[in-house]
């Protein structure tokens, strides 16, 4: 409890302190957070209500999509888990310091389970919230029905979050040094990137078509199975659906299920910490030490500004695993893009018409794509410094200089996954209007630059230096801020350039188009990018030209 | 205003209601080793960062070799040199990578690079590690690579904030020569730290700061007459910072 109590008390002074411009920031993320999760609602409110419409496998449908998010969040916890308690259980900044003290090590082992749970799963349960009450709503559930959802998510994400700490654990205890670890948890992403990509392929939303079986009996058979019944993902199912029949003996059933196996959860967390957490704690200290074998005579490498960054990122195996990720979703997305207009076959649509319309929606997911990216790889890039401010800001140059210089790696690897997506998403979507293949993939390349500025001027505005990962600069104040930004700028862009595409389209169509007007679309898209690109980096070098170091460390 | 490496008039830095340094004046000249002493939290890091322009004062001014700090921030960070109370460096990169990184910066020649790192890297005998990556240097290796990174642009003037923490004694031995020879050529070093016998030892003046104040200036000698002590330093320094308490308690 007193581990506890000094987490509470850290979080209570940090309340304390915040500044008017602090609150200001916490009550404009908290109106981004809440209208997010308002329109979400509405999203799967307006779904439910059609779905539920279908006759008799309307109620199942509804059914397989509650287990479908609670396995997905059953999954992402036991994986954020696995990656979060690298940092909270094992390699912590306090850990040195609790290690003195003369606590017990399942005491200090529970805490950080506790600090790994919320960190790695708070996200999934602020999402599953909106989705929820959009079933509620649908099927006129009552408060029991998320009474019994808050008392049975604690043992649901308990155990799943234990199941990535015993993993993590694993591989610590095999591969104590860091250099290990990351190879491991790189073989992790390799095979969860080809799995990704390899279900992908098998295109599971055919399995919702019921025409891909052979009558129907064998659909609502199919549908009526859950995945698997020894998943907690079922049990939370079957309990939430149990409230909606009214059948308690089945509440009764799982309620006994969660509390057994959360408890031997906690006892095998306590067994396991007793008695190996300190041996693992202590052969990480002791490979830490280990160096590379000398080299015989001395090579002066080159090395600048420009090619530091780029040098670390190949160093750091953690980055790589990143990159593999990326790669699976460009390629997931191309798939889904070549896919596409198969989607369309049987309606009145001509093939043409659909091919070019769909270059105008690779523009919006390419664009979601390349947001996210930036979020990722270039607004962090400030705050990443934080250990090492006191040497970047000690560089004698100036500040506009180095901020190009540290973001020219970013600029080409974002316009290269740029052009990428623009042109071979349109090859592939069979564009065959020359005029849009073009219009698309400058627009696509052009978004790309516009969001790298938008992230690299807010990652400047907003640094957060106090961050353990990149996770949390991510879910900073300023990374909400930019995502809200993005998406308003591809949102515009779209907005702006529908009717110019629309004209294209009626022109290959044969269609007489006075094209008089579209100068002024251009201005348009000339100002939208003027703001996107120069604002942001304004701003941005005019805030780290205020910022001071108030730590050596950052 | 040129004839002083560092002149502080009037330099004072808030931090919200706290006042970190407050009215400093300080002259001192080319060539000298400055030692800047006082209790935890007494203000010598602050004045440190707002020497090496990584702080802007709160009012006042603060000129390097006649640059001023908020005028001329780029000049002022070609002609010094910093070095941090445990430093953090990048971990990916190796220590020879990090010296030619900043010899880069710097704009070192390459001809001059060629000389200079192999020459200084033997002098801190740091050619065991030089070659591995920082991650898994000790904290004396990592303030050697420090300490050696700011002698490749020949600064005229060297901030060091407890540059001898985790030195072993033969490694202090070395850059405490390293300091002297230095001074000899001109260049100002600014050392603040709390090992007094560095400050015995290598100061030709020693500034005393408690609370954000300047409560004693001067050499060796002077401190004692102003502290009315005989002895040595350690009981010089605790006589003075003890009679400030002293003041504080009674206003």
């Amino acid at each position: 409890m007193l581990l506890f109590r000094v987490k509470i008390k850290s979080f209570k002074n940090k309340i304390k302190n915040l500044s008017f411009g602090g609150w200001l920031r916490f009550l404009f993320s908290l109106i981004v957070a809440v209208t997010f999760l308002g329109l979400l609602y509405f999203g799967f409110y307006r779904f439910f209500i059609y779905v539920q419409k279908f006759q008799i496998i309307g109620s199942i449908l509804l059914l397989k999509l509650l287990e479908i998010m609670f396995l997905t969040t059953f999954v992402m916890v036991i994986f954020s888990s696995i990656t979060i308690s690298f940092s909270t259980i094992f390699f912590s900044d306090d850990l040195k310091f609790l290690l003195l003290l003369p606590i017990r090590a399942y005491r200090i082992f529970l805490t950080k389970t506790f600090e790994t749970m919320v960190q790695s799963s708070w996200m999934m349960v602020v999402t599953l919230l909106p989705f929820l009450t959009a079933f509620a709503k649908v099927k006129n559930a009552g408060i029991e029905f998320f009474a019994i959802f808050s008392l049975f998510s604690i043992p649901f994400l308990f155990i799943s979050v234990t199941l990535g700490i015993l993993i993590t654990s694993l591989i610590m205890s095999v591969f104590p040094s860091s250099k290990s670890r990351d190879i491991i948890l790189f073989l992790t992403v390799i095979l969860g990137s080809v799995g990704y990509v390899a279900f992908r392929f098998l295109e599971p939303e055919k399995l919702a078509n019921p025409d891909r079986f052979y009558d129907a009996m064998q659909y609502i058979a199919y549908l009526n199975a859950p995945f698997t019944k020894i998943l907690p993902s079922w049990w939370f199912t079957e309990t939430l659906n149990s409230i909606l029949t009214k059948k308690t003996e089945i509440i009764i059933k799982n309620s006994i299920l969660f509390l057994s196996s959360g408890v031997i959860c906690l006892l095998i967390l306590t067994i396991f910490s007793e008695k190996f957490y300190y041996n693992i704690i202590t052969n990480i200290q002791s490979v830490s030490v280990k160096k590379t074998q000398q080299k015989k005579g001395l090579f002066i490498p080159k090395i600048s500004i420009l090619t530091k960054d780029i040098k670390i990122f190949l160093r750091d195996t953690k980055q790589w695993s990143q990159v593999l990720l990326v790669l699976a979703l460009v390629i997931v997305y191309l798939f889904s893009i070549y896919r596409l207009p198969k989607s369309f076959a049987g309606t009145n649509y001509p093939a043409f018409y659909i091919c070019n319309f769909l270059a105008l929606f690779n523009i919006a997911g390419s664009g979601f794509i390349l947001a996210a990216l930036a979020l990722r790889f270039v607004f962090p890039q400030i705050s990443l410094e934080k250990g090492a401010l006191w040497f970047f800001l000690s560089i004698p140059e100036q500040v506009e200089k180095l901020f190009v210089k540290k973001f020219i790696p970013s600029f080409a690897l974002m316009l290269g996954i740029g052009l990428t997506l623009g042109i071979i998403s349109n090859f592939l979507l069979k564009v065959s209007s020359y005029k849009i293949f073009l219009l698309s993939s400058s627009v696509v390349l052009v978004i790309s630059f516009g969001l790298v500025c938008l992230a690299g001027g807010f990652g400047a505005i907003y640094p957060k230096f106090d961050a353990e990962n990149i996770a949390q600069i991510e879910t900073s104040f300023g990374g909400i801020l930019y995502i809200v930004c993005a998406l308003t700028y591809i949102g515009l862009t779209l907005s702006i350039i529908f009717r110019p595409f629309l004209l294209l389209i009626k022109q290959e169509m044969g269609m007489n188009v006075h094209f008089k007007d579209l100068f002024w679309y251009g201005i348009d898209f000339l100002i939208l990018n003027l703001i996107a690109i120069f604002l942001p980096i304004y701003f941005g070098l005019k805030s780290l030209k205020k910022l001071e170091l108030k730590e050596w460390g950052g | 205003m040129e004839n002083y490496a560092i002149n502080t008039v009037q330099l004072t830095k808030k931090f919200n209601k706290t006042t970190a340094v407050n009215n400093l004046n300080l002259k001192i000249s080319h060539g000298e080793i400055f030692a800047f002493l006082g209790p935890n939290g007494a203000g010598k890091t602050t004045t440190i960062k707002l020497l090496g322009c990584l702080l802007k004062p709160t009012s006042g001014n603060i000129f390097i070799c006649g640059f001023e700090t908020t005028k001329n921030p780029i000049q002022i960070k070609k002609i010094i040199g910093i070095v941090p109370d445990h430093p953090f460096i990048y971990p990916k990169l190796k220590g020879i990578e990090f010296l030619q990184l900043v010899a880069n910066i710097y704009k070192v020649d390459s001809e001059e690079q060629k000389k200079l790192i192999p020459e200084l890297i033997e002098k801190l005998e740091m050619s065991d590690f030089i070659n591995d990556l920082i991650e898994t240097y000790s904290l004396g290796m990592r303030q050697k690579l420090i300490i050696l990174s700011v002698l490749l642009h020949n600064p005229k003037v060297l901030l060091l904030d407890e540059p001898l923490v985790g030195l072993d004694p033969k490694s202090s031995r070395i850059i405490k020569n390293i300091f002297v020879e230095l001074s000899k050529k001109g260049v100002t070093l600014f050392i603040s730290t709390h090992f007094l016998a560095l400050a015995e030892e290598l100061a030709h003046r020693i500034g005393i700061i408690n609370k954000g104040e300047l409560i004693a200036l001067g050499t060796k000698e002077e401190l004692r007459e102003i502290a009315k002590k005989e002895g040595n330093l350690e009981e010089v320094y605790l006589e003075l910072t003890k009679e400030q308490e002293l003041c504080s308690y009674s206003e």
